[in-house]
């Protein structure tokens, strides 16, 4: 009960903590209410000392095996590894939303504390904290079960994986930065201080964009090695719901920096801050509410937070828009760019497109809620986003290319001689469409033509001094990515492949042997193992178990190259049974050497769908003189189908792998337990594919990564240190005369 | 001055619709079976697992099964692909894809499986 009195305490604490900065934000001088603003402090400080405390006992709980509450229970298991309980932490929506509010009382704190907030912000931010607990009150993660167990479900066995162990956290960081420059922009629209927010603002949203950022590349990247389907990203909503509100901050990052030199940018910057948090809020409607569950492979299914998280997102969006809108009037308002040939114009563009690719995401993700509104449900095929972002990441490569060449206020760029190196290195993009075999999709050739020019014209103005590391360095990130994500994608080739134990054959240009399939001595896998290229390295494809030994998971074999990837992921089993398997129709034979399996006919019992069923296939096995009829049958036990295998003339094993609906045939596994090795040789079908340059997409996150991150982290002390100076914060900004 | 913004208005509204051609020609409507059958382009269709037969296709590389929806009708489901995990205690499938010669060829599966320990408490 600890957690949850913590998790209440902290909700009352946190409305009378806003209640008081709201009415410290409405005095008029700051010298006012020097107690009041000691005790808000104080009651901030404690709300989120009781997050703190709650935190501490849910991680108690789940250390302590305490299975009699229903979150430990569903989400660990005695036998988990220390890391993996760890992370059951967050793996549940109750945890998650902790884990949240963690990282925003930690913010709270650094605003509060290092950063001086002013009483505006802190109501705001108090506020969202409310929000954000009333949410945990709803769905706690501190309930018991009605009856106590002795030992939990586990964790889902795709979750075992380090990168699943950080990726919620790193996404939460992101979420809860971005409520920042948000609470900023409202205390901005409150006051009146439309400029002043800016500077202190720009900072959060660079971080955000960096954790949020690094969340879905970590979720791209585990995908890609668990899941075993070929692809890093699938726009499934849980997806969409975290990269809108980063391509949102994206947009806020180039608006607010363009604030530092036009005024005409504000209202665009209001209007990217503000929407950035709210899609984050409606993100979290859309995937935790239930409402999609039909539309997304891992939403969460519907546990009544739906109307209290479409309230909150209602209200948010109405509050903040109502307040937009009634200030309008008094912003500053001034020419947006000079010039075409201005780096104004091209800020303004690269929002434009960031917003513009953000908008055609979040139409794609609500299609489902709309149409559902309207009466008849529909979803988009993922073929309309792809189709969506390949003009845009054209106009994105020449953006990028153009960014770096312009000035401030559209000065002169000088003549376009001085641009060979732009030239040559696009004709090394053709040259990379050809050697990919994309020529025919010219707007591929053109996408990564521009991106490398991008690219280079980066290195050139990095060299020149012409742009801070930290900007260039994330720059650099798109750019790259974007020729990964292009080649990898457009120039991949697929194919399936039979392979026989022992027996090499080329693929895509490579020597590909499978050599067989063992069971791990710990009995929690089962690996198959490839032998691949010239080196011959090994390459194992692998099948978690579950404790009742059934596959729960299957990761792909993954032959890591410089400049590219051959995949393979093996084609599921039904059981690890050595032997072909074999249709056969009513009254058909199968002659293996010298034994003879005739399909007399089926049993039914029960499969006209009335109860759960039984089959039974009558098979005559005759060998010799010898011969008798064996009944193997496939039985529902609790939903699942297994397959029985029986044994004939205590030699034979025959097992029922299915039966064809319709068509009256049986699928059936013969083997002769008699017969060496060489008669069993185990076959095994898998999905191949090559992936070209796939690195690139990982060497881009890494940069977007570590560039947004430098670059927040640079300003962030920026703002620190203006403010040990006594200067007052803000005062960074400065205008040109820009009279409407 | 003018000229440019005048560009950029067409730049834009191209991009406009053109978004809007590609998002109309990949909506996937959510249907019946009966519907699904006259369908002309892909569908998403929901129901659960008529009979527990899983089958697999001669090639292996397909599994089959019969899916029945709300309306008690059956559809044969056709999926390239590996058998996902859960497809037997689906309380759910959707099935993206397409009906074509009297079965449904999805080239997507979503597979809403019950919550881990709703499941094991009300055993």
């Amino acid at each position: 009960m600890i957690g949850y009195a913590g998790v209440a305490l902290a909700l009352a604490i946190s409305i009378v903590a806003a209640g008081c900065y709201f009415l410290l934000s409405n005095r008029k001088s700051v010298g006012e209410g020097g107690r009041l603003a000691g005790t808000a402090q104080v009651l901030y400080v404690l709300s989120a000392g009781f997050i703190g405390i709650a935190a501490m006992h849910l991680f108690y709980l789940i250390l302590g095996d305490r299975f009699e509450y229903a979150y430990v229970f569903g989400y660990s298991s005695r036998d988990l590894p220390l890391v993996y309980k760890l992370s059951a932490f967050w793996a549940g929506q109750e945890g998650s939303f902790l884990l949240w509010l963690v990282f925003h009382a930690i913010f709270g704190l650094v605003l509060l504390r290092k950063l001086a907030a002013s009483h505006g912000v802190m109501t705001v931010y108090c506020l969202i904290q409310a929000t954000l607990l009333i949410i945990l009150l709803v769905k706690s993660p501190f309930m018991m079960l009605a009856e106590p167990r002795s030992d939990g479900a586990g964790l889902n066995l795709l979750l075992q994986d380090p990168w699943m162990v950080i990726h919620p956290p790193v996404v939460f960081l992101g979420y809860a930065a971005l409520a920042v420059p948000f609470a900023y922009a409202l205390d901005g629209l409150m006051t009146g201080c439309h400029k002043d927010w800016m500077d202190k603002a720009i900072p959060w949203t660079l971080l955000a964009l960096s954790t949020l950022g690094a969340g879905m590349f970590i979720g791209g990247f585990w995908a890609y090695k668990v899941l075993g389907w070929g692809g890093y990203w699938a726009w499934d909503p849980v997806e969409n719901s975290s990269l809108v509100p980063w391509l949102a901050a994206g947009a806020s990052a180039h608006l607010l920096e363009m604030t530092r030199i036009r005024a005409g940018a504000i209202r665009m910057a209001y209007v990217g801050v503000i929407g950035s948090f709210l899609l984050v809020l409606y993100g979290t409607f859309l995937t935790r509410s239930g409402i999609l569950s039909d539309f997304s492979t891992h939403s969460f299914a519907d546990e009544g937070l739906g109307g209290l998280l479409g309230f909150t997102v209602l209200v948010a969006t109405t509050v903040s828009f109502v307040l937009y809108i009634i200030k309008l009037p008094d912003m500053p308002s001034g020419e947006l760019y000079p010039g075409i040939a201005s780096r104004e114009f091209v800020l303004a563009l690269t929002a434009l497109m960031l917003a513009f690719f953000g908008l055609l995401v979040f139409v794609g993700m609500s299609t489902p809620l709309v149409t559902m509104a309207l009466g008849s449900a529909k979803s988009v095929s993922g073929g309309f986003y792809n189709n969506a972002a390949l003009p845009l990441a054209v106009a994105m490569g020449a953006a990028l290319t153009i960014g770096p060449l312009v000035k401030w206020r559209g000065a002169d760029v000088g003549s376009l001689r001085h641009y060979w190196w732009l030239a040559l290195s696009s004709a090394l993009g053709l040259a990379l469409a050809v050697w990919l075999a994309v020529l025919h999709q010219w707007l591929i050739t053109i996408a990564v033509c521009l991106a490398t020019a991008a690219a280079a014209a980066h290195v050139h103005a990095a060299l020149g001094q012409r742009m801070s590391k930290a900007i260039v360095c994330s720059h650099l990130g798109v750019a790259v990515m974007l020729i990964g994500i292009m080649a990898s994608g457009a120039g991949s080739q697929l194919t399936m492949a039979s392979f026989i134990q022992g027996q090499s054959q080329e693929i895509f240009g490579d020597q590909v042997m499978y050599t067989g399939t063992e069971v791990d001595p710990s009995g929690k896998a089962v690996y198959n193992t490839f032998l691949v290229g010239t080196e011959k390295t090994t390459v194992q494809s692998l099948t978690k178990l579950n404790k009742e030994g059934e596959p729960a998971a299957r990761e792909p074999g993954i032959y890591r190259r410089l400049l590219f990837d051959l995949y393979i992921s093996p084609v599921v089993k039904t059981d690890g049974d050595a032997g072909p398997e074999v249709t056969l129709a009513k009254g058909e034979t199968l002659v293996q050497g010298d034994v003879r399996l005739e399909f007399v006919k089926f049993n039914m019992a029960g499969m006209d769908g009335t109860s759960p069923g039984r089959v039974e296939a009558l098979i005559k096995v005759v060998a010799g003189s010898k011969s008798q009829e064996v009944r193997p049958e496939l039985i529902n036990k609790n939903g699942r189908i297994i397959g029985s295998t029986v044994k004939a003339l205590d030699r034979y094993e025959i097992h029922i792998a299915g039966i064809k609906p319709g068509e009256g045939k049986v699928i059936i596994k013969f083997k002769d337990t008699q017969a060496g090795k060489s008669a069993g040789v185990e076959r095994l079908d898998a999905e191949v594919s090559r992936k070209p340059l796939i690195n690139l997409v990982w060497l881009g996150a890494f940069l977007i990564t570590v560039g947004t991150g430098w670059a927040g982290i640079n300003k962030l002390a920026d703002h620190a240190r203006i403010l040990e100076k006594g200067q007052s914060p803000g005062g960074g900004t400065s205008y040109k005369a820009q009279i409407k | 001055m003018k000229k440019s913004r005048m560009l950029c208005l067409v730049v834009v509204a191209g991009f406009i619709a053109y978004n809007i051609f590609i998002y109309q020609s990949s909506l996937t409507p959510y249907v019946t079976f009966a519907q699904a059958r006259s369908a002309k382009s892909a569908v998403q269709v929901k129901g659960t697992l008529a009979t527990p037969i899983i089958a697999q296709t001669e090639d292996r590389q397909a599994i089959v099964f019969a899916l029945r929806d709300e309306a008690g009708e059956e559809v044969t489901v056709i999926y390239r692909g590996a058998k996902p995990d859960g497809l037997e205690q689906a309380t759910g499938i959707v099935a993206v894809g397409k009906y074509t010669s009297g079965q449904f060829l999805a080239d997507k599966l979503l597979v809403k499986c019950p919550s881990k320990y709703q499941g094991s408490v009300n055993k």
